[in-house]
């Protein structure tokens, strides 16, 4: 199944969020935490996860009495996969300097990580233990 | 004649390319000026500074091209008058060149400046249509716990508006989204996946854009950036922007924390890592260059703020030095330019005067460049007799032609004068210069239904335009002067 993962659609990103969010959960976790930003029905959310194990987006974990789901790639994988997508790519450009955040658009290197972590070395030597 | 060529030459559009050169200097200097004062500064009054130098920018543009319109109307109208020109000197000596047509050239600035914006205002929309995207898809309610933590933040750092926590599919950082109802994102997993004081550090973060209006500042911001978007002074203080406005929130979320600035950084470096998993292989040495250590910079003058250097931006100086000197000297020439042009055509030379108002409306522009390679007043004389027998018909002799002309030229000063405009420069005087009186003429001096005051002109037939041509004139500021509504040429 390795690489023939399709593409999530949006409903099944915002199923997949949960469980990046929560890790294994239940189907009526994942039902709660979606119901809480917008109301849907039980059935939805369960038929939902059963055609994304079909997909291999998310994993049935059988050995609990219940259903428990996980997510079968990790978030950056898939963000990186979703990246390839053109429209993600037209947006994403003009939509970084739109948001703000902790950290720039542009993500650091392995060279200022290296510094920044220098810089909080030599700092911490310097604070009085 | 092309639209886009009518566009060109009519007063708004030159006063646009006006207000464009001027913003070249302007903008320099706004960035000089910037980088003058707000050295040695605090994060806060570097961030105001720059903001005032953005809108600074802004203003000085709209009042330039308010001053480059002119304020006696013509302003959607074709300039048909062409720029006067420098006869050389009657001694023969070295002509100098027929002034610099400075206005149709910065006419044509505009067509240009125009699409580059909505290009750019387009890259804006598109941008803000994918924050309300990324706000929609692919997004669920962060845990409990994690939203009555975010409440107690949010009182600490006194933010007024509810904040909704979301955590993203699709977010690679931390972002806060909305101005009126805003929310922070946070990628799904984060929550879970640091240290719960690091994530309170970076949520304080959050809070405080939200606090400062950052997001509605930030839109703004990028509008001017697309307006200016030629301008690298412009694209320079609005980097200078946006960097002191995280050091500005770095300072209030440190302050909220309660904690030190070393907790504050680490946590900003745990958050760099986690974004960067498993993508920072594919780094390249180039890029390394290229991104200028944004993170290193703001984690230096957390831990290190006495130490605060001279910021490492010299290399922008010297452009920017070299920008403002040749746009002073653009716009100084500029200015000599219309100097010259202003120079009143009524002083001494005739012969100026001549081609630039007697029979501006009527020569031709291969004649007008016959008569400005004229060297001596013999030539030019000569050249104004032919001028006039060119224009001889079986009825009318030359001498016949000419009169006629100066009496239109003397009817239109005695009645379409106007404030501040001879008769003859009046839409009214022009129409009438060229075509000679109308057949018919209805004049509403007070309006009709309360409307302002008007006239209409029926010409019978009026060569080469056609028959019936009915031109009509409007005084919509009630001065005295009437323009033209209509281009008799598009009337069938």
């Amino acid at each position: 199944m390795a690489a023939t993962v399709p593409k999530p659609t949006d409903a099944e990103l915002e199923i997949l969020c949960v469980l990046w969010s929560r890790g294994r959960s239940t189907v009526r976790e994942v039902h709660e935490a979606i119901t809480a930003r917008k109301p849907t029905q039980y059935t939805t959310v369960l038929k939902q996860l059963q055609v994304m194990a079909g997909k291999g987006l998310v994993r049935r974990d059988e050995s609990q009495r219940s259903h428990v789901y996980v997510a079968a790639r990790t978030r950056d994988w898939t963000q990186r996969q979703l990246a390839g997508d053109l429209l993600q790519r037209a947006f994403g450009g003009s939509t970084g300097s739109l948001v703000l955040g902790a950290l720039s658009e542009t993500k650091a290197t392995k060279r200022e990580l290296a510094e920044v972590r220098r810089l909080l070395d030599e700092y911490e030597k310097g604070l009085p233990q | 004649m092309m639209p886009l060529e009518g566009w060109v030459k009519t007063a708004v559009s030159e006063a646009l390319g006006w207000a464009l050169v001027h913003s070249l200097w302007q903008g320099a200097a706004a960035a000089a000026l910037l980088r003058l004062l707000a050295a040695g500064r605090g994060a806060r009054v570097r961030y105001w500074l720059a903001c005032a130098a953005l809108l600074a920018i802004v203003v000085s543009f709209g009042l330039t091209f308010w001053h480059a319109l002119p304020p006696d109307g013509m302003r959607w109208a074709r300039r048909e008058i062409p720029a006067p020109i420098v006869l050389p000197d009657a001694a023969g000596g070295t002509a100098r060149p027929a002034a610099f047509p400075a206005s149709e050239v910065l006419g044509w600035l505009t067509p240009f400046w125009l699409v580059g914006a909505v290009l750019f205002q387009m890259r804006v929309v598109g941008g803000w249509v994918g924050t309300r995207r990324l706000r929609r898809v692919g997004v669920c309610e962060a845990p409990r716990p994690w939203k009555q933590t975010l409440a107690e933040l949010a009182a600490r750092m006194r933010v007024s508006r509810p904040v909704q926590l979301l955590e993203s599919s699709l977010a690679a950082a931390p972002v806060v989204i909305g101005y009126l109802r805003p929310a922070i994102l946070v990628p799904a997993g984060l929550l879970a996946g640091l240290p719960p004081d690091q994530v309170e550090a970076i949520l304080l973060h959050e809070l405080a854009h939200s606090r400062r209006h950052d997001y509605l500042i930030n839109l703004l911001q990028a509008v001017v950036e697309a307006l200016f978007f030629y301008h690298p002074a412009v694209w320079w203080i609005s980097g200078f922007v946006r960097a002191e406005r995280e050091h500005c929130c770095d300072d209030l979320a440190v302050a909220a924390t309660g904690r030190g600035v070393y907790e504050y950084a680490l946590a900003l470096e745990a958050l760099e890592r986690n974004r960067c998993l498993g993508t920072i292989s594919n780094e390249n040495a180039a890029v390394v260059a290229a991104t200028g250590g944004n993170l290193v910079k703001r984690i230096g003058r957390l831990l290190y703020p006495a130490a605060r250097p001279a910021p490492a931006m010299g290399w922008v100086v010297a452009p920017v030095l070299v920008v403002v000197a040749l746009a002073c000297a653009g716009a100084f020439a500029g200015f000599s330019m219309n100097a010259a042009a202003a120079q009143s055509p009524a002083e001494a030379d005739p012969y100026r005067k001549w081609v630039n108002e007697d029979v501006v409306y009527i020569i031709e522009a291969r004649e007008r460049e016959a008569f400005v390679r004229l060297k001596t007043d013999d030539e030019r004389k000569r050249f104004i007799e032919q001028f006039w027998m060119r224009r001889a018909t079986a009825r009318a002799a030359a001498e016949k032609v000419r009169e006629e002309h100066y009496r239109r030229i003397a009817y239109c000063n005695d009645l379409y004068r106007a404030p501040g405009k001879a008769g003859w420069r009046t839409d009214r005087g022009k129409i009438y210069i060229v075509h000679g009186p109308p057949d018919e003429i209805e004049s509403y001096p007070s309006g009709k239904e309360g409307g302002p005051p008007f006239e209409r002109w029926m010409y019978k037939e009026l060569p080469g335009i056609g028959k019936k041509v009915i031109v009509e004139y409007v005084d919509a500021g009630r001065t005295g002067e009437y323009r033209q509504t209509m281009d008799p040429a598009n009337k069938k």
